[in-house]
């Protein structure tokens, strides 16, 4: 790159010299196993269950931790006009929005010391779903997608991975292939879009088309062999699997008591979360659903209260329909985001807050977690991540070891390049077991 | 001017311009040429076979994917029967690059590029930006007057070109817009830097805030009720309804959408103060630093030097006589004077002298990242390990290749379609993959990587079957009057205009006068219901709503959200066959008496000529033999509904979706 400062020696310098050594150096660890792997593989031997299924609520554009789960009451200039309100866990208080979510946080285990480095969103929701941060020369695969591998297959015809009201690019299977990109669903109460036949198109028909389409196709892959193509078109026998698949009516909402679906709220996220569990009772390994709007860069306090709104009642629902139906032990709830909320409440926006990566917070339940468990603390302000800092790496060997994977088990991809789902090495993404039961 | 020598001059301007045409055209297949050689050549050193030439079908296919997004309907593919000769093939190019069709693709390349959406952050109308780009498209507008257009204009985007919009994309993220504005003209990646020093490339913090200071200003345009205004409403609820000023809010909030759509003038200050998390020694927080680039043309704004003058004056200058002292100074004096007026000269002007830096000869990086991308369009292959982004050229994988296209962009003065057309017109564009051994780094140049088409080409080819000619499709236009609940407040333009001169009690006056006419009666009821704001109908994909709703084809085979550059995806999904199979293609095309692949059926008679009309529409080719026997055995086994079963095989092939 021309450069046109002519600076004798720089920090630019020195860093890219750095850079290079360390990225020459972290490739070794990455031949065999790493000091991680082996707490990891120490903490599997004990006596636990390993979660079958996970549940991964995406609060996409930055969840303000401050006027959520992790509340600075007393320090007016940070949190404002949120009050908090006692929950179930002995002197914890959450936002006055959160009224539902509060009596049943004693089954939840809370982060409150997550931090990343990514404060934009892309690269951030990225990073949440992929472990690493995006690159210019792979597309990695995300956390579904590696437990869909990494997972043997329990449900044979439903995917193992669906993803309702997410991003196709960060539910993607990357270099793993379509094979473990996450099922997509645009509005649960519709279902599995498309998946039964239209009415005019009998069985016979049906395969029929699928006999003429391997016909051409046959022609088409011996002159133009190509494993992409190949790889690409796996999707088409998974979609045709799923057609034939007993375990469809999972995805049939009517089936619910109406009290129920009302409870879980008649919003795609409600109902969403409703299919979650649905999914996860039909064996499917890994549910995604997406809340967005988190991105409170104006009027923060009443946008906060509106998403709280959306999410308030369906969240305690769903904790507590599983448990009910002894779905929680086997099953890991998650509540992520990208980053929280700056500190300071931006008056010129209307009293809005900024992005904010240094300090943020995750919820967990189930899968085997502590309940009602508090894990780490952001600083006075919520400013920083100050004590048992989480990051996302750690968060996502979370996941792996919850469900009994090695975080750190190493794949590579076409390119023979390695990747692990606890993200690069020199992040040193470890599991945090002490939020296990 | 008499008639005779009228007809003269005429001739003589139409022969001339036509040699001057033809002299480019000639100059242009030359460089075609060039290319080859420079391909067959590395290929050649590598000992790798040059890849024959693409059959006639997968030539017009690939043509026509390539130059217009879409397969060519029957008719077209008709019209060019026979491609056996190269003339025959160049008269392809020549028709497509001409074709309306290419305006449609290009946008489709420019809205994920420059990131361009129909409504931005915090609600603002945008498409008044959209629509200036796609308008430059369709001028066949220099890229680089483009870039140079889009980085200066200033003001309200609805009032004046669409182009002040580009800044006003991300709203109190300006810091994004400037790293995606990089990328996106430059190919060079920044956004580490705006938080800390990227230790993966050479980018300081502190190169990113210099660079930031050429775009610094005030954000987005805005303006607001005064408070006595709002005083006043609240004072007169029953006037302005239970929830005091809450109406006279809405009102200021929606002109807001298409006000707050524009830059201040005050934008490129050249000038910026460090953040409060400032954390490396060559700064403090609140510190001011000065416009400066980090790569490429060199420019900066310099504050003039006082401090020499200070130190000089301080110091002892025992030695030297008076006179002698009385000239140093005035030299010193002389300099910062000069300092002085050269600062005046670009203080303020940020924004042009950062448009002259980006599309500047000295900055290399603007020729060599958008004949790349053109690169990659036409050709299918990058010649970069990453598309889109800057690498030194001697250290990249086709060195002389990428040197010689971006000299050749030069000379063309950033003429894109002929840039393009250029390439399209090369042998390397027509060659099929060598099937012998070839290592990954020169697998590219041996022929073609297959490729999935990309959402957008897809969806525009399912429109050959729909229609008979998809250019005749509605468009989309641009917005051009204020309708809010119900009343029509007037013109746009007019009305933007009118507001981005005025003072902040002026706006307040015009809003509550605006809110007394709307309630007495006095501004007119919007007459006809007004188009539906969205375009989820049959248009062709550029003519759509950007980004394009969740549940539309065009998201589900990997549309680009537009928030980030390069947002597409080919990547597959279960939903994607199961649209293919059951979904709104069954519905719209193949069960669609309508549609016109159905309509000239029902013209053919015999069972052959359908099935092969099935053929050349959906993969622009007739059947093999084999292929044709299984058909009309299809035929005689399920009669008429054999052809919907073939077109839905066919539509959901491999050889349908990709591209050789």
């Amino acid at each position: 790159m021309r450069y046109n400062s002519q600076d004798e020696i720089t920090r630019r310098q020195f860093l890219l010299q750095n850079a290079h050594a360390y990225l020459g150096v972290s490739l070794l660890p990455m031949l065999g196993g790493t000091i991680a792997s082996e707490a990891v593989a120490a903490g599997t031997e004990r006596n636990r269950k390993p979660a079958k299924s996970v549940i991964f609520l995406n609060m996409a554009g930055g969840m303000s931790h401050l006027d959520t789960f992790d509340l600075k009451l007393d320090n007016k200039e940070v949190s404002g006009p949120i009050e908090g309100i006692k929950t179930s866990i002995d002197g914890y208080f959450v936002s006055q929005y959160l009224p539902h979510t509060a009596k049943v946080m004693d089954r939840f285990s809370v982060i409150n010391s997550m931090n990343s480095k990514i404060g934009a969103h892309e690269q951030g929701q990225y990073l949440v779903h992929k472990s690493y941060v995006p690159r210019g020369t792979i597309v990695h695969p995300s956390i579904g997608s590696w437990v869909s591998r990494l997972s043997p297959r329990m449900n044979k015809t439903l995917p193992p991975y669906i993803a309702m009201n997410s991003n196709a690019k960060n539910t993607g299977g990357g270099w793993m292939g379509a094979s473990h990109s996450a099922a997509l669903i645009g509005d649960p109460q519709e279902g599995f879009e498309d998946v039964k036949r239209p009415k005019s198109v009998s069985e016979d028909d049906f395969q029929r088309r699928l006999k003429l389409a391997d016909m051409i196709n046959a022609k088409f892959h011996r002159e133009n062999p190509s494993k992409e193509a190949d790889s690409y078109y796996s999707v088409f026998e998974e979609a045709t699997k799923v057609m034939k698949s007993e375990d469809l009516e999972a995805f049939d909402l009517e089936k619910e008591p109406e009290q129920l679906r009302d409870a879980y709220g008649r919003s795609k996220f409600g109902q969403g979360c409703l299919l979650a569990r649905r999914l996860v009772e039909a064996d499917v390994r890994f549910v995604e659903v997406t809340l967005g709007g988190w991105d409170t860069h104006y009027d923060n306090f009443v946008s906060v209260e509106e998403q709280c709104l959306k999410l308030d009642q369906t969240l305690a629902t769903l904790i507590t329909d599983l448990e009910q139906r002894g779905l929680l032990d086997s099953t890991m709830v998650v509540l992520a985001t990208e980053f929280g909320r700056t500190p300071n409440i931006q008056k010129h926006n209307r009293d809005g807050r900024g992005h904010h990566p240094e300090a943020f917070t995750y919820l967990v339940a189930g899968g085997g977690v502590k309940r009602g468990f508090v894990y780490g603390s952001s600083d006075e302000q919520g400013k920083k991540a100050a004590d048992k800092p989480v990051t996302i790496f750690d968060f996502n060997s979370t996941i792996a070891y919850a469900l009994g994977l090695d975080h750190a088990e190493v794949l590579h991809s076409p390119s023979k390049r390695p990747f692990r789902m606890a993200g690069p090495d020199k992040e040193g993404g470890t599991p945090i077991t002490e939020i296990f039961a | 001017m008499k008639k005779s020598k009228l007809l003269i001059y005429t001739a003589t301007l139409l022969i001339s311009s036509s040699v001057a045409c033809a002299v480019e055209i000639i100059s242009d297949l030359k460089k075609a040429r060039e290319i080859d050689h420079l391909i067959e050549k590395r290929l050649l050193k590598k000992s790798i076979k040059t890849p024959q030439l693409a059959s006639d079908h997968v030539f017009l296919r690939r043509a026509f994917l390539t130059a217009i997004g879409r397969i060519p309907t029957e008719q077209e593919a008709s019209s060019f029967s026979d491609l056996s000769t190269p003339r025959s093939r160049q008269q392809v190019i020549d028709y497509l690059y001409e074709h309306e069709g290419y305006d449609s693709h290009m946008s489709n390349w420019a809205m994920d590029l420059l990131r361009l959406r129909d409504r931005v952050g915090g609600n603002l109308e945008a498409s008044a930006l959209t629509e200036w780009v796609r308008g430059a498209i369709r001028e066949d507008k220099p890229w680089d007057q483009v870039a140079h257009e889009l980085l200066t204009s200033k003001g309200n985007a609805w009032a004046n070109n669409g182009a002040s919009g580009f800044f006003a994309m991300d709203p109190n993220m300006q810091n994004d817009n400037l790293s995606a504005t990089v990328f996106a003209f430059l190919g060079v990646k920044m956004e580490c830097s705006q938080c800390h020093d990227d230790p993966t490339q050479e980018w300081e913090r502190m190169d990113f805030y210099e660079l930031s200071a050429f775009v610094n200003g005030v954000d987005n345009l805005r303006k607001n009720l005064t408070n006595s205004a709002r005083e006043m409403a609240e004072k007169n609820p029953e006037k302005y309804d239970v929830k005091g000023v809450g109406q006279l809010r809405g009102l200021n909030q929606f002109l807001n959408k298409y006000n707050r759509f524009g830059i201040p003038q005050k934008k490129g200050s050249g000038d910026v103060k460090l953040p409060k998390d400032w954390q490396y020694e060559d700064g403090h927080p609140g510190d001011k630093v000065y416009a400066k680039t980090p790569f490429g043309m060199k420019s900066k704004v310099q504050v003039p030097n006082w401090k020499k003058l200070e130190q000089f004056n301080s110091a002892n200058y025992g030695a030297l006589s008076k006179d002698e002292v009385k000239m140093k100074r005035a030299v010193i004096q002389k300099e910062i004077q000069e300092q002085k007026k050269q600062f005046k000269a670009v203080k303020g002007k940020g924004l042009h002298l950062f448009g002259d830096w980006v599309i500047s000869d000295e900055t290399p990086q603007f020729a060599y990242t958008v004949s790349a991308r053109m690169w990659e369009r036409v050709m299918g292959f990058s010649l970069t390990d990453t598309l889109g982004q800057y690498e030194e050229v001697a250290e990249s994988k086709y060195p002389l290749i990428w040197e010689y296209i971006a000299q050749l962009m030069k000379e063309y003065d950033y003429d894109l379609k002929r840039f393009q057309k250029t390439l399209a017109s090369t042998k390397a564009f027509q060659a099929v993959k060598t099937t012998c051994n070839v290592k990954p780094s020169d697998e590219a140049l041996a022929g073609r990587p297959l490729a999935r088409l990309s959402a957008e080409q897809l969806w525009d080819s399912l429109l050959v079957m729909v229609t008979d000619d998809p250019e005749k499709l509605p468009k989309r236009e641009l917005r051009t009057s204020l309708h809010y609940k119900g009343f029509d407040l007037g013109p746009i333009k007019e009305t933007m205009a009118k507001i981005e001169t005025m003072s902040q009690e002026e706006y307040s006056d015009y809003v509550l006068a605006l809110y007394d006419d709307m309630v007495n009666g006095k501004v007119p009821k919007v007459k006809k219901k007004g188009k539906s704001k969205s375009y989820q109908n049959l248009r062709r994909s550029s003519e759509l709503t950007s980004p394009i709703s969740k549940d539309h084809f065009l998201y589900t085979f990997g549309q680009s959200g537009r928030s980030v550059t390069d947002g597409s995806t080919r990547e597959g999904s279960v939903s994607q066959a199961l649209l293919l199979y059951n979904g709104e293609v069954q519905k719209h095309i193949v069960h669609n008496k309508n549609a016109a692949l159905n309509r000239k059926l029902a013209t053919l008679s015999s069972p052959e000529e359908k099935i092969r009309s099935i053929f050349q529409t959906v993969l622009t080719r007739q059947p093999s033999g084999m292929e044709l026997a299984a058909c009309l055995q299809e035929v005689a086994e399920t009669k008429s509904k054999a052809y919907l079963n073939i077109t839905s095989a066919l539509i959901s092939s491999k050889e349908f979706l990709f591209l050789l």
